[in-house]
């Protein structure tokens, strides 16, 4: 190695040169003031560059973050929750109609009556009399009601939640 | 508590111990706020993202795997999601740091006068803050985090001679403005 550059002295300094070329880059350096000033110069950045200070957070970072992970904990566990909630009222609604339905098939069972046709058409009219009885003018009016005042507190929790979550988010 | 290694006190968190993760915070946090302060030239930005970061690291944990080590991982997360705060600031910076090529020629802050000469220390930090984010990543991750140029590519996602190659720039860039402001002359 009979020249020298400004990379091989980064890897000089970085201990990436053999024996050999290091004991070259040290002969050059020691024969030439502008190259011994630019491995000083290299080196003191080098150093610098090490012992460079690490910025601090100025306010409690840690605090803020760990409270923000237990609210996202405590609404997604929410979530859950109101899921299996809304998820049992329906099987429960499921199965109580098809209990009843099952009752009603039970119940207006006649066995001297083996034609299934005729038990079909017996059952579907007595579940749709009984659907139209349940639906009828008046319940309807109590659905709707039920139904209404059930959006009207959905959206409330919504609107509440998000802004929990926007001044979470701030 | 320093004697727990990351992976333990992430065990624990995964075991519900979710106040655990605030150790990791406690163990990152200035770190990963330098480099991001470097990368984002603004303080606010820096916290605001750092604590996306931590978060996202969060929710991530459970797909972490353990045969992964930490710092790599959770700088991976802060290096990208500096990269899309920049992207989403400033859509030209992606030419910027697209390149390894285009290192800005780094100006000397004039207000340093000759009282100033000797805090050579103080001149760098004050200079290093120029270098595009790219560079101030890596400078970072080699000198405050102390992680090897293989470490530094794993999270920077390039390749470790391009690491060195940014290295070395930096490095010399600064040499140089040392040179030019008479630095060295002073310590020889």
């Amino acid at each position: 190695m009979n020249t020298i550059s400004d990379e091989i002295l980064n890897k000089y300094l970085d201990g990436e040169l053999s024996k050999d070329e290091s004991a070259e880059v040290d002969r050059i350096v020691n024969g030439s003031p502008v190259w011994k000033q630019r491995l000083m110069a290299l080196k003191e950045v080098d150093h610098s560059l090490r012992n460079m200070p690490v910025p601090e957070i100025t306010f409690d970072i840690t605090s803020m973050i760990m409270q923000k992970i237990l609210w996202n904990e405590k609404s997604k566990r929410q979530q859950k929750r109101f899921i299996i909630i809304v998820t049992s009222i329906f099987i429960i609604l499921c199965l109580s109609i098809i209990g009843f339905v099952g009752f009603e098939l039970i119940r207006n069972y006649h066995p001297e009556n083996s034609k299934a046709i005729a038990y079909t058409i017996k059952y579907t009219k007595s579940i749709s009399e009984l659907l139209t009885s349940f639906f009828n003018k008046t319940n309807m009016t109590i659905i709707g009601a039920v139904f209404s005042f059930g959006l009207l507190i959905s959206a409330y929790f919504i609107f509440d939640y998000s802004k929990v979550f926007r001044k979470i988010g701030k | 508590m320093k004697d727990i290694s990351d992976l333990e006190i992430i065990e624990s968190v995964k075991n519900g111990n979710h106040s655990d993760y605030s150790l990791l915070i406690d163990r990152y946090k200035n770190r990963a706020f330098s480099m991001l302060k470097k990368m984002l030239r603004n303080e606010m930005d820096a916290e605001e993202v750092l604590q996306d970061c931590f978060l996202k690291a969060y929710s991530g944990l459970k797909n972490f795997r353990s045969e992964a080590k930490f710092s790599t991982w959770f700088y991976r997360i802060v290096y990208n999601t500096a990269l899309t705060r920049i992207s989403a600031k400033r859509r030209q910076t992606e030419n910027e740091m697209s390149s390894i090529d285009d290192l800005p020629e780094l100006k000397s802050n004039d207000d340093y006068e000759s009282s100033e000469k000797k805090d050579i220390s103080k001149f760098i930090n004050d200079t290093i803050d120029q270098l595009p984010p790219k560079y101030a990543t890596v400078i970072n991750l080699f000198y405050i985090d102390g992680m090897s140029c293989e470490e530094v590519s794993e999270i920077m996602n390039i390749g470790v001679p391009n690491v060195k190659v940014i290295l070395h720039r930096s490095r010399n860039a600064l040499k140089d403005l040392l040179i030019a402001r008479n630095y060295v002359m002073e310590i020889l």
